[in-house]
């Protein structure tokens, strides 16, 4: 076996030496430095990726340009387990991880530079979300499961943290310029560099589209007509998905500190199908996100402690510019039974609920290694959030007549009122390596909200480094999901009402991973998981007065593996593949708990080809995604989607330029709608699509 | 005295280096010109690192010519000429290539050697190489018990390099074994033998940055596997090699590489150190912090932090 294992040594050397070229310059600083990577962390222009004891992945703003990106949603959809549905109402993106779905998706916290940016009055991204331009983005950490003891609320089926460039990343000025189908526009302006002692960067991206407009055959109007007689519906038509975004950032850094500000902006938000389901032409939305946030940073305050203060202020809005038809002209308005549909409205059924989230958030952070073998951090943090600024206007108000659109702000007729909300909470962590290659995290967190009350949240992970090309984790976590305003406080909607005694949904989820890195440049990463979702959010209808109220009374369990490779077989190839499968039932009726793919492969191969081109290709495919229980539909067709991207750097250091083709091959992808909605397509997806860009670095 | 000088030629570099710091306000008199290759990013970075450390000694922005392999020999007379270039800094080896290319009265420094370059080479440098006796002072200080050094090295490639390495072991206290191997299959040969021996808990194995001895495919992987089985130190002169599980590397610190090559050139000894190479002593220091524990090598939070980077980087 020794005299077979040596020969194999020698072998592949004779053939290493057989393969080996000439040296360039290039080449022998990339074998001194051990790789492009390394050489920019090492000359200052990136960080090194911190590996979380949890199931993470990180992309880096360099594989968002192999993958050729455009937006955070073409990036999160090439992690396994996670797959980016579509919210039907809105268009916005639903994250769902490992068979975690709900259409608001509030159990996914997203961070921009470790600040949640979520919106609390229906726990997702903002109604107008409008994705996330990849430009100003060094690299998106996501970590599958709980994360609660350390994020706290909403890190509970997964956290996606991204992370902005620096000034050392940016480093010169780069602009560019992209164009694409759907009269997409896009643009952008970074700079970074020092003035004054000051690390500077500044991030401006903008993008105008009209967005795709794929056709849908019915809608909740369609079965309204029904019910009433009219013929207001105007399915068959096309959704709607046309949006103008800014986004803005700062990034400022001196010594310890540093300061970021930005403003992201939504204008023109066309509602994709509309907010009830029925086809709205008319709306449009605007939202405007604003950040603040100063932090202090010294890991080396004393010999043994460490600490971060950090204060941040986030704010949120959702705003109506043209009127939201919630029905469209000529519809009836149903009211529970037995009142009759109120109506015809010849203008539509219009509700325009507007308002603000502002979020303040003050935290604190100890990092104590004065004990042998142990790193411990402990922390505690302050958070308050104002619901505020709510105005609303109706043409269904008792206020006035059916069809005259009236102001109820500041009424019982509003959608929802103000509403404060405060966290105070703490938490404490330990990693100890209590033996050669044994290392334990033990870390928990207390939450004490001023509305639903408290809450513990603990999380272990077991890391043995068992050879030295092989880890494997064994990790337990809780996480909790805070009820959104909409779900405490809605009132006068009879199909979606609040309630003040919720509780928070909790989860708790079981994991092992294994980490082999056989070889060079290849990498194997596996892992099981399992975990019990309890206390689940839903509206619950009550016969008797024909409304639904939201109530802790949902269930599911579910189980999963998830398998990745990267591999280097040559030194201008890279190829990517994972594969991850997952199966959740909901508890009450013991089956499937439906909309989210059982299966999902994605793989993806990078291939320099000459000097300076390079040719991305990139497979998805979404298998089997079954209904939820009570929807008799039949289940959702699997689609692929073939992407490819061409980008070229040959004929200048300075100048690039790529084109791309998205669903080359034409697939129909099409994401699960709710069955009360009447959509007999689902929602369609973009078809096929191509774009072209050019950047210049100066 | 020659024997003093052979034997202590690193000291004397060093005390010569030093003494070319005082002579400074002196030299700045001196136009300086630098010669690079045209590199991409991110390997720009680094030559771009090693100009601000020269500019950053000179107290002045020198002037570069950045040129492609199928440079030509008019233009580098050209742009010395014009800018009237007095001393002249290469980088790189297209760098020394031009630098035969440039009339023998200007005195010339070669930088951010890769390779060392023929012996008929008229002028002194500095290779990207980091210096043995650093690593050996660092080696001792992560774990004294490691008194003996084992290298494999290539000696058409690196035997400048171990003659110092010899010296410096010496100077240090620890023993240095030496295997010449001029083929990979060779140096897989040895590697197989040294790691198949008993007792190398006072070993400690030292890797080249050189693919014709440590191949990143084949020899690194099975080192690093056997190394792990039996605890066996190795660190290397590459910063890459730590990712993959040797215990520390040092690389350059490419500001400070400029800095000394900018003090090299106007030193008044310049002409006396004729043809003399010698490895890069600004350094900086990289660990691999799951490999350190799986020795049993302790760093506490305070001394992990200075090194520059640590893999794999926890939270």
């Amino acid at each position: 076996m020794k005299v077979m294992f040596v020969s194999l040594l020698i072998f592949g050397c004779l053939f290493t030496t057989f393969v080996q070229a000439d040296e360039t310059e290039e080449e022998a600083l990339a074998e001194l430095y051990g790789g492009e990577e390394l050489i920019s962390i090492a000359t200052g222009s990136a960080k090194p990726v911190s590996k979380a004891p949890a199931v993470a992945t990180v992309i880096t703003a360099r594989d968002i340009k192999e993958i050729g990106a455009r937006d955070i949603d073409e990036v999160l959809e090439t992690v396994p387990g996670l797959h980016v549905s579509r919210r039907t109402r809105s268009g916005s993106s639903i994250y769902t991880f490992r068979g975690v779905y709900d259409s608001n998706n509030p159990q996914v916290l997203l961070l921009v530079n470790g600040i949640p940016i979520t919106d609390a009055f229906l726990g997702d991204r903002n109604q107008a979300w409008g994705g996330m331009p990849v430009e100003g983005i060094s690299r998106v950490e996501v970590i599958r499961g709980p994360g609660s003891a350390i994020y706290g609320a909403d890190a509970f089926a997964g956290v996606i943290n991204v992370i902005t460039k620096t000034a050392n990343e940016i480093d010169g000025t780069e602009v560019g310029a992209r164009f694409g189908s759907f009269n997409t526009k896009e643009g952008w302006l970074l700079h970074g560099g020092t003035y004054a002692g000051f690390d500077f960067a500044f991030m401006a991206e903008i993008e105008s589209t009209d967005g795709h407009s794929e056709d849908i055959d019915s809608d909740f109007q369609s079965f309204s007509d029904f019910l009433t007689g009219s013929s207001a519906s105007l399915a068959p038509g096309s959704t709607n998905n046309g949006r103008d975004n800014l986004d803005l950032r700062l990034d400022l850094q001196k010594d310890h500190w540093t300061f970021r500000a930005g403003l992201v902006q939504r204008n023109n938000y066309e509602p994709g199908v509309g907010v009830a389901g029925a086809l709205d032409n008319n709306a449009e939305f605007e939202s405007e996100r604003w950040n603040v946030d100063l932090t202090y940073d010294d890991d080396r305050l004393t010999d043994n402690w460490g600490i971060e203060a950090q204060v941040s202020y986030f704010s949120s809005s959702f705003e109506i510019d043209e009127d939201q038809q919630i029905f469209p002209p000529g519809s009836f308005l149903l009211l529970p039974p037995p009142a009759p549909p109120l109506g015809p409205f010849p203008a539509g059924v219009i509700g325009n609920p507007e308002y603000w989230v502002e979020t303040a958030r003050f935290s604190l952070t100890g990092l104590y290694s004065g004990f042998e073998k142990h790193s411990i951090r402990i922390g505690a943090g302050y958070t308050d959030q104002e619901f505020t600024r709510v105005r609303e206007e109706q043409n269904f108000s008792p206020l006035a007549p059916p069809g005259t659109l009236v102001e109820v702000t500041d009424t019982p007729f509003v959608f929802l009122p103000e509403k404060h909300r405060d966290n105070k909470y703490g938490f404490i962590q330990d990693v100890w390596s209590f033996a050669n290659d044994w290392e334990l995290t033990a870390g928990i967190r207390y939450d004490d909200y001023n509305d639903f009350g408290d809450t513990w949240n603990p999380r272990a992970a077991l890391v043995w480094s068992a050879r030295h090309d092989t880890t494997l984790k064994l990790l337990y976590g809780q996480a909790f999901r805070a009820p959104s305003f909409a779900e405490f406080r809605n009132q006068n909607n009879p199909v979606a009402l609040g309630n003040d005694e919720l509780d928070p949904e909790e989860m708790e989820t079981f994991e092992l991973a294994i980490d082999f890195r056989p070889m060079e440049d290849l990498r194997f990463g596996a892992n099981v998981f399992y975990y019990e979702w309890e206390d689940i959010i839903e509206f619950v209808s009550d016969p008797a007065t024909g409304t639904a109220m939201a109530q802790n009374v949902g269930e599911q369990d579910g189980y999963g593996v998830e398998f990745e490779m990267e591999w280097m077989p040559a030194s201008n190839l890279s190829l990517l593949a994972n594969y991850a499968f997952q199966d959740s039932e909901d508890e009450a009726s013991n089956e499937d708990a439906g909309n989210a793919p059982h299966h999902q492969i994605y793989a993806r191969a990078h291939w320099e080809f000459l000097p300076g081109w390079y040719l991305t290709s990139a497979f998805n495919y979404v298998i089997d995604r079954d209904r939820p229980p009570g929807d008799t539909r039949d289940e959702l067709d699997d689609y692929q989607t073939f992407d490819l991207t061409l980008r070229s750097k040959a004929f200048s250091d300075q100048w690039e330029f790529a084109v791309g083709v998205r669903n080359l091959f034409n697939s129909s992808p099409e994401e699960p709608t709710d069955a009360s909605l009447n959509i007999s397509n689902d929602l369609p997806l973009e078809r096929r699509s191509a774009f072209a860009e050019l950047r210049v670095n100066l | 005295m020659n024997f003093i000088v052979k034997r202590f030629r690193s000291a004397w570099l060093a005390i010569i280096v030093c003494c070319f710091w005082v002579a400074m306000p002196v030299a700045a008199e001196t136009t300086v010109g630098i010669i690079q290759p045209e590199l991409r990013a991110p390997f720009k970075a680094i030559f771009d690192s090693i100009g601000e450390g020269i500019d950053r000694r000179l107290n002045q922005r020198a002037p570069r010519l950045v040129i492609t392999k199928d440079f030509k020999s008019q233009s580098i007379s050209r742009w010395l000429s014009d800018n009237n270039i007095d001393a002249v800094i290469t980088l790189g080896s297209l760098g020394q290539k031009a630098s035969t290319y440039i009339p023998q009265k200007t005195p010339v420094v070669l930088g951010a050697l890769l390779s060392v370059p023929s012996a008929t080479n008229p002028y002194p440098g500095i290779a990207l190489t980091p210096d043995p006796g650093a690593m050996f002072r660092l080696l001792i200080k992560l774990d004294p018990s490691r008194k003996k050094i084992i290298v494999v090295y290539n000696s058409l490639k690196n035997q400048w390099l171990i003659d110092i390495a010899k010296r410096q072991a010496a100077e240090i206290g620890v023993q240095l074994v030496t295997y010449n191997a001029t083929k990979l299959k060779q140096a897989a040969i040895i590697y197989n033998d040294v790691l198949s021996q008993n007792h190398l808990d006072e070993s400690a194995l030292w890797l080249l940055q050189d693919r014709t001895v440590v191949d990143s495919k084949i020899v690194l992987p099975f080192i690093l596997e056997k190394s792990w089985q039996k605890n066996m130190v190795v660190f290397s002169s590459a910063l890459g090699h730590v990712g993959k599980g040797v215990l520390f590397a040092m690389y350059p610190d490419n500001v400070a590489h400029g800095e000394h090559l900018a003090e090299l050139l106007l030193g008044p000894n310049n002409s006396a150190l004729k043809g003399q190479i010698s490895p890069s002593v600004g350094l900086l220091k990289a660990i691999n912090s799951r490999t350190a524990e799986h020795l049993d090598v302790n760093l506490s939070k305070s001394e992990l932090r200075e090194y520059d980077l640590v893999f794999p980087v926890s939270n």
